[in-house]
């Protein structure tokens, strides 16, 4: 169960492009190693499993930042968007980057996608829990 | 004692957009001074004008209302316009302001701000905010920090030549010969600004008096 909720090599790569930051793979294994300290200590909910099962498609981040802003505030996939910033900016060289690529002219393009998810988040939602709930009725059989 | 700490968080506009160049001031690094009279006494208050840099923003970024995306680059395209302002306040010994040992062996930490302190803090801020609108720069909060949450922990066996205080000027203890104490725990009054400077050279001087 545990192994489920660690980043992996994919998710870790739609990170480093949903935040423009520089890949490190050392920080995803300490990204990691905080995510499995969690799981051990608290209870992980149905929730939890279906939102990190969401995460398929580099888009699907977007979503997943906007409902685990709003909807889902103590879910594992919040945890993990959170994890992976502050441990990238951390870093030196993360944390320049941050600052050279960060301009008024992306917080446009940002509000422009945002509220464009914001429209379309619950066909996105139904599809996604439609589609979860097929895959694990197939399990079962 | 403990001096007092309060935050104001500012914004330049005419910063934004433009690169933070480490080297040139651009209100970072900027040391104030302003005098107030405190406790019948003439005070210099310290000032500290400091750039966001160093520090670590994750909490904050997180607590922005909107996705963490977003608001990740909306607090980095403003960063080179942010900045803090942060001053002291000067403490001076009274009642409220102890550290108490018990008798069942436990320390109790008693701060309470007295009204003159409180007072003095309301105006050194508004003072701050007009002078910084003059720089052009805006206000935007101001976060204070009780007394006994900064890092500036003094006096807690004062000096003094009365019978009161248990150790002399001279830095030794009345009540056991040859115990000669050198640190920040004998400073009477604290001023306006970071300790270390003053316990150092307190230290050297009864050092001299001493050998």
């Amino acid at each position: 169960m545990n192994k489920d909720f660690k980043i992996s090599d994919k998710e870790y790569t739609f990170f480093i492009k949903y935040f423009n930051l520089i890949e490190n793979k050392t920080l995803m294994h300490n990204a990691n190693i905080r995510i499995e300290n969690y799981i051990n200590n608290n209870s992980v909910k149905y929730t939890d499993f279906f939102l990190n099962n969401c995460l398929k498609y580099y888009f699907d981040i977007f979503y997943l930042d906007f409902l685990s802003k709003f909807f889902f505030r103590k879910s594992i996939i919040r945890l993990k968007l959170n994890i992976v910033l502050a441990l990238q900016e951390a870093d030196y060289k993360n944390f320049n980057h941050m600052i050279e690529t960060s301009n008024i002219n992306v917080v446009f393009l940002d509000t422009l996608k945002y509220s464009i998810i914001s429209a379309t988040f619950p066909i996105w939602l139904l599809y996604k829990f439609l589609k979860f709930k097929l895959i694990s009725k197939k399990k079962d059989v | 004692m403990d001096t007092k700490q309060t935050k104001i968080v500012y914004f330049l506009p005419k910063m934004l957009g433009k690169k933070i160049n480490y080297k040139s001031i651009q209100f970072n690094r900027l040391v104030g001074a302003m005098k107030e009279r405190y406790d019948n006494k003439n005070e210099y208050i310290h000032l500290e004008f400091l750039h966001l840099n160093s520090l670590f923003y994750q909490p904050l970024i997180n607590n922005l209302p909107l996705p963490l995306r977003l608001s990740k680059n909306i607090f980095y395209s403003m960063y080179s316009s942010l900045g803090i302002c942060t001053y002291f306040l000067p403490d001076s010994l009274n009642d409220k302001n102890k550290i108490i040992l018990n008798n069942d062996k436990t320390v109790e930490i008693n701060y309470t701000e007295n009204n003159e302190k409180l007072l003095l803090d309301k105006k050194i801020e508004k003072r701050i905010k007009k002078y910084l609108l003059k720089m052009s720069a805006i206000p935007l909060k101001t976060i204070r920090y009780k007394s006994g949450s900064a890092i500036h922990y003094a006096g807690t066996i004062p000096m003094g030549n009365d019978d009161k205080f248990a150790v002399n000027t001279d830095g030794q203890v009345k009540f056991i010969n040859n115990l000669i104490i050198a640190d920040a725990s004998i400073i009477p009054r604290l001023s306006s600004k970071p300790i270390s400077i003053n316990a150092a050279t307190l230290g050297d001087y009864i050092v001299q008096k001493n050998i």
